[in-house]
């Protein structure tokens, strides 16, 4: 990597802590609002749904690798679990976790065993809900198949490392009628979700989760951080291709 | 035997007893000054007490089970007539003051105060009264006959606790000057009509009883007379007789109970008892009861057996439930409504008439009996292509640009799932690259990479004809994913030492030349995942320099790689079964896989073909539900 | 672990494998790879544990008294078979071994493909159910598109340049939307990271 990109690469990441910061403090001020997405609202109030009625809440890990791409959706999905499993007070059914990876499986075990002990959730804790479901892409999708069947599931969550696969979860949790929430990180899942009448989060707005979940501010404040970040390399972009138009080569 | 009569019902006790077996209340009364019940009654008093107990049966206690009167409420009494012990009353000497006695507890326990005849004494209260206590008086008074003597009833000391009784057969008591009245007011219409010069001027609040009150109540409240939903606060002076007018003060302290008695007509002085519209039955402003004459009682109190509480023993009714056939099927239906209220139902989507298990196992069928075909007969849709695109031309450029003999990574990160798309997409760049003679090196961040790399490689050479086995050198699967490719990058050596047989890599002939990642003269990645192909582009980007980075994808990962190819990252690209005809047709080799290709290719324009025929019914079906919605709407219309 | 020593923990590593990332020293290059190879062998030992987790929720199913999974019985039966098949052919390296992969697991998986397969062609076939607007309308136009475009009927067509530059857009298509897609995850995933830098979030801690 010549210096030149790594210190754009630098600048990046100081760039995003600051703005994060800056927003984390704004956040404590006053509220910070965003726009309406109707797939976490259906998110939110299934929660409560699930609650009430004694149903299961599941939530889909995927099978990527931890210590990669798939890292971040893999830790947005655990702050998710973990306001899942807070809200799941008195549920007759705590949430449950499927993953295709140890480490998100180990971390997923972790959240639930956390919200046992804070007394979130009564019931306890077994291998059952945090669980490995399969190593590969084909056969991790083949492992979450039964949480559709025979755990009174009501929502399900897709996030992670899910590809064309989704599909075999989506034609069953169809079959079953479980409300489904597709939040998975890969193009071709967002794709192979995007023909089925789900609830669909394409491209980052899965990391929007816990702030939409109010998981807290900080989440908010990275949001933020985010969409600030993205309109300024819309406005590189555009710098960049015009004057490549134009003949000058700069960036 | 030396008994205790109790001081409250009169009723003889055991000298042991500290309490009395009749209403519960102490029997010793401790207190200095005041002198003992007994003595302090008058003879009167005692000789009415004596005479009851002998006539009358003693009084049931509170709470037990009791006979319901059947004297109806509004049974007129008759008037004249008096009481033996109102006779002797009236015969005797005057009340002497009596002492202090000790206050009552509850308003039940004082009902002797409201009963002429029981046994119970009037013992002196300086409680104030109730609402029903008052109404029990009323209706007391309204039952009994009407007394013909005033029963002269001591008053006390203003400070000291007032006897009722005694209240009652003074004259009229002066009205405090000073008492609020409460905002409760209880108005009982009396069979008379209250006449308006009975309506007292200031306001002065009073009972009154009902009139015509018909209404179902228990045994206790057909005492006590109905309340009108109306309240008003009006003094009455009733015409025919005295009505003891009771009022109510939430207050405590200015609490006043108003009461109007009439006068005997050998009580008082006529104009007292025109001038005393409201009576109070306690003064709190210390008046003094100046008379000691005797306050008529036109009525005579409630008999005790009459207020007392009018418990009847329940009827016994057998423990099994009759249910009719009309309740059976309401129960029945209750409990299927509540059934369903449990679950709470989703909101029903519409089902189409075939399962999609159904129509997915149609669809499998169908699809395998046309990709079949081309198998079965040998047929062949199309012609071999004709048309390379840029990424398969970069791919073969690169390769014939690479030296012989040289080290050379394959990274096989690719799924079982997808073994069939990859073999077939790889299998011409492969044996390119085994006709140049290169030293594999295979790695893997996939569990099963590994195996299917060796599977790979077998199908290119048969056992035969097999490439040297010295020439592959296979390290295994690496975990971490892209962590663990970055380490790799870094030091392969360090990152995966053994081969997957156990065999220490580095030494083995494939291996040997190989010190960092740059000494590998290309690299070659096999993958379906867009994401494994983007982390190792972008790690291995500056770590090649000018080494050529080629890959073989699925279709699905092209859009995502192709743009690297672009930009120059990637030296060549093979996305999915047809550019990897379109390579082998490049270098001239007969067709690898041409059923194969027939055969998806048939299967791709099925799917075309169903899409298309899916669409156009979901269009055609939302057109015809407008329609039908609209005609519906016309017909109905105007 | 405490958590304050845990997040130390995390945002010292994080750091140093970040600074290392960008800032080519020697020490920090030699501390991070160090940290990366650790993060690797510990990303193996989690696929264990799992694993072992896989085999106890198993065998749980098995014995839960309500609708026990009687087939649960067949993954914990072929899960030790497996294991003793491998230690006794001495590891994955062993070729007949690996016929467990190309004999088993190739044809499975190939098999849930084609399943896979024929549920996409359905999803395709009621995507008016989608309820996605317009979008529908486009995504159906681009499937049956594509479709056609890799199914290689146009590259076998004569050497026509108006169907050459067609196809040479066509494929330009998804690219750049795609790529939009991409950056936003980037810019995301920087995000996350970022948080467990800065000990916002802490997955580890209890």
């Amino acid at each position: 990597m010549t210096s030149l990109e790594n210190l754009v690469g630098l600048m990046v990441v100081f760039l995003t802590a600051a703005f994060m910061v800056v927003f984390a403090l704004q956040d404590r001020k006053q509220n910070l609002s965003f726009r309406r997405i109707p797939a976490l609202e259906k998110l939110d109030r299934a929660v409560g749904i699930a609650v009430e009625d004694g149903s299961r809440l599941h939530i889909s890990f995927g099978w990527g690798e931890f210590l990669g791409f798939h890292g971040a959706s893999i830790l947005t999905n655990t702050a998710l679990l973990e306001e899942i499993s807070k809200r799941s007070v008195g549920s007759d059914r705590p949430p449950a976790a499927t993953s295709g990876n140890g480490t998100s499986t180990l971390l997923a075990v972790d959240v639930l065993q956390s919200a046992n002990r804070h007394g979130y959730i009564n019931e306890r804790m077994d291998s059952r809900r945090g669980r490995l479901a399969g190593v590969t892409a084909m056969s991790y999708a083949v492992g979450v198949l039964p949480a559709l069947h025979r755990e009174n599931t009501s929502t399900m969550v897709l996030g992670g490392a899910l590809g064309a696969e989704i599909r075999l979860i989506l034609d069953a949790a169809e079959d079953e009628q479980v409300q489904v929430v597709a939040a998975s990180d890969s193009l071709t899942g967002q794709s192979v979700a995007f023909s089925s009448p789900v609830e669909l989060l394409i491209g980052e707005e899965i990391f929007a989760v816990p702030a939409y979940l109010h998981a807290g501010g900080m989440y908010s404040a990275s949001l933020l951080a985010e969409d600030s970040l993205r309109w300024l390399l819309i406005a590189i972009i555009l710098l960049g291709a015009t004057l490549r138009s134009i003949g000058l080569q700069i960036l | 035997m030396n008994e205790i009569l109790c001081p409250n019902c009169g009723k003889s006790n055991p000298p042991e007893m500290e309490f009395c077996e009749n209403c519960l209340s102490p029997l010793q009364i401790e207190s200095t000054s005041e002198p003992s019940f007994e003595n302090t009654q008058p003879d009167w008093l005692k000789r009415v007490r004596e005479r009851s107990q002998e006539e009358k049966p003693n009084t049931p206690p509170l709470g037990d089970f009791g006979v319901a009167e059947n004297r109806p409420f509004d049974q007129s009494l008759t008037t004249g007539e008096t009481p033996d012990w109102l006779k002797e009353l009236q015969n005797s000497e005057p009340p002497q003051k009596s002492e202090t006695n000790e206050p009552e507890i509850d308003w039940i326990t004082r009902l002797h105060e409201i009963q002429g005849d029981s046994n119970q004494s009037r013992s002196q209260s300086t409680t104030f009264y109730s609402d029903e206590e008052l109404a029990a008086m009323a209706a007391a008074r309204k039952l009994e006959p009407k007394a013909n003597s005033v029963t002269d009833l001591s008053s006390e000391k203003p400070e000291e606790e007032t006897n009722l009784a005694e209240s009652l057969l003074q004259g009229p008591v002066q009205q405090p000057q000073d008492s609020e009245l409460s905002n409760n007011k209880i108005n009982f219409s009396q069979q008379n009509e209250i006449q308006p010069a009975d309506i007292p001027q200031s306001g002065e609040q009073v009972f009154e009883k009902p009139v015509n009150q018909e209404e179902e109540s228990s045994p206790w409240l057909n005492i006590i007379p109905p309340v009108e939903n109306s309240i008003d606060l009006t003094i009455s002076e009733q015409k025919n007789g005295t009505d003891l007018v009771f009022s109510s003060n939430t207050q405590p302290e200015e609490k006043a109970i108003h009461a109007e008695v009439s006068k005997k007509e050998s009580g008082l002085p006529s104009e007292e008892k025109s001038a005393s519209p409201l009576s109070s039955f306690f003064d709190l402003e210390n008046q003094e009861r100046s008379t000691g004459g005797a306050i008529a009682f036109e009525e005579s109190l409630i008999p005790e057996g009459v207020l007392q509480p009018q418990y009847s023993r329940a009827a016994e009714y057998s423990g099994r439930l009759e249910i009719s056939e009309s309740q059976r099927d309401s129960i029945t239906l209750l409990k299927s409504m509540l059934v369903g209220e449990i679950q709470p139902k989703l909101p029903t989507k519409l089902r189409s008439k075939f399962s999609g298990r159904f129509v997915r196992a149609v669809l499998g069928v169908f699809l395998l009996v046309t990709m079949g075909y081309p198998f079965f007969t040998g047929f062949l849709l199309m012609k071999p292509v004709a048309l390379f695109s840029p990424g398969v031309v970069a791919m073969r450029n690169s390769i014939a640009s690479l030296p012989e003999n040289a080290p050379f990574l394959i990274v096989s990160d690719f799924e079982p799932a997808f073994s069939g798309e990859m073999k077939a997409a790889s299998m011409g760049v492969i044996d390119n690259l085994m006709m140049k003679g290169m030293n594999f090196t295979v790695i893997s961040t996939v569990p099963s990479g590994p195996a299917l790399a060796r599977d790979l490689i077998k199908t290119m050479r048969p056992v035969t004809f097999s490439y040297p086995p010295e020439k592959v050198a296979v390290l295994g699967f690496i975990p971490g994913g892209t962590t663990g490719l970055q380490d790799f990058i870094r030091n392969p050596r360090l990152a995966a030492p053994l081969l997957d047989g156990g065999a220490y890599a580095w030494t083995y002939p494939a291996a040997q030349p190989v010190k960092m990642i740059e000494d590998y003269v290309g690299v070659l990645l096999i993958t379906e995942n867009a994401e494994i192909g983007r982390a190792w582009i972008e790690q291995l980007h500056n770590s090649l320099s000018d080494k050529p980075l080629l890959m073989v994808v699925s279709v699905q990962s092209a859009p995502i790689v192709r743009p690297y190819l672009d930009s120059g990252q990637l030296n060549g690209l093979i996305s999915g079964r047809v550019e990897g005809a379109m390579y082998d047709r490049m270098m001239d080799s007969p067709p690898r896989a041409a059923i194969e290709m027939s055969s998806y290719q048939m299967g791709m324009l099925l799917a075309v073909g169903l899409i298309i025929l899916g669409g156009l019914y979901g269009i055609l079906k939302k057109i015809f539900r407008r329609q039908h919605v609209g005609s519906t709407e016309d017909w109905h219309g105007g | 672990m405490k958590a304050p020593i845990a997040t130390l923990i995390a945002i010292l590593s994080g750091l140093i494998v970040l600074l290392a990332y960008f800032l080519p020293i020697p020490a920090l290059m030699g501390i991070s790879q160090l940290i990366i190879n650790w993060a690797v062998s510990l990303s193996g030992v989690a696929m264990l544990v799992a694993i072992i987790s896989l085999v106890a929720s198993h065998w749980q199913k098995l014995q839960q008294k309500r609708n026990p999974e009687r087939y649960s019985i067949l993954v914990i039966f072929g899960f030790f078979l497996t294991l003793l098949f491998g230690v006794v052919m001495g590891g994955p390296g062993n070729p007949e071994f690996q016929k467990v992969v190309t004999q088993f697991i190739l044809p499975v998986e190939a098999g849930l493909l084609g399943a896979l397969a024929a549920g996409l062609i359905y999803a395709g076939m009621r995507l008016y159910r989608a309820n996605r607007g317009w979008m529908t309308l486009v995504f159906g136009i681009s499937t049956v598109l594509f479709l056609l475009l890799y199914s290689g009927i146009f590259t076998s067509s004569l050497d026509i340049p108006i169907i050459k530059e067609g196809l040479g857009i066509l494929q330009r298509l998804p690219d750049a939307g795609g790529r939009g897609i991409v950056i936003g995850l980037a810019l995301g995933t920087i995000a996350a990271g970022l948080r467990i830098l800065l000990g916002v979030d802490r997955p580890y801690s209890s």
